[in-house]
């Protein structure tokens, strides 16, 4: 059931690429690039569940925040053209 | 930015911070250490730049404070080795005492090297953050 639902999620995260490679605007392909980090997130969640190992947790954590951060990196620089303002 | 981004600034940036600590300071037991933790605390400190710019509000180091602290870093990593050296045994041996393994005093001296990595890290990617942003402006 667990791997299941992780493959599932995989084949959501070809979807997002899908628009992330289509996408018309900048905006579509950055919440597709967002929406794929948070997939594969619980990807990695899920296998560390199903494979009894609790120190991935501290692995995905890293990874959310590192793309949280980048994301608001992203954005900013969208909107400004620069990132100190 | 804009309001929101300040507000959620004002709640994650601590439970960032709080977790580049943890991982710090459990860098001997869990995965992690001062490489990656001392990277998850130059994020807290990108994310306040981020979100409310280098005001002096922030109290966020500047160019010259972080270089100083992330050369002080280096000389405590070197310093630790060398005590080993002075006390006769080789360069970076653990001349503290090993403790209860498993519990968070144990391994010697290797706590005390991830924070003086912590510091030489996380400074390092603060200072190349604000060079490559500073002078990296192109419009």
């Amino acid at each position: 059931m667990i791997l299941a639902a992780a493959v599932f999620l995989v084949i959501l995260v070809f979807f997002s690429s899908w628009r992330l490679l289509r996408g018309p605007t900048i905006p579509d392909r950055l919440i597709a690039a967002d929406t794929m980090g948070i997939f594969l997130a619980m990807v990695m969640l899920l296998t560390g569940v199903f494979y009894n190992a609790r120190l991935m947790v501290d692995v995905v954590l890293v990874f959310t925040v590192l793309q949280f951060v980048d994301m608001l990196v992203f954005a900013k620089y969208y909107e400004h053209g620069e990132l100190f303002k | 930015m804009n309001f929101i981004v300040k507000t959620v600034t004002r709640y994650t940036v601590w439970l960032i911070m709080l977790y580049g600590m943890y991982l710090v300071l459990f860098g001997h037991l869990n995965p992690g250490g001062g490489f990656v933790g001392g990277l998850v605390i130059a994020l807290s400190f990108i994310h306040v730049t981020l979100a409310f710019g280098r005001s002096p509000q922030a109290g966020l180091p500047g160019e010259a404070i972080s270089h100083n602290l992330e050369v002080a870093g280096a000389y405590i990593y070197v310093g630790i080795g060398v005590i080993g050296c002075a006390l006769g045994l080789p360069f970076l041996t653990n001349f503290l005492g090993k403790g209860t393994p498993f519990t968070l005093l144990s391994a010697g001296t290797i706590p005390l090297l991830n924070l003086a990595i912590t510091l030489k890290v996380g400074m390092g990617i603060y200072l190349l953050y604000l060079l490559l942003v500073e002078t990296g402006h192109s419009h």
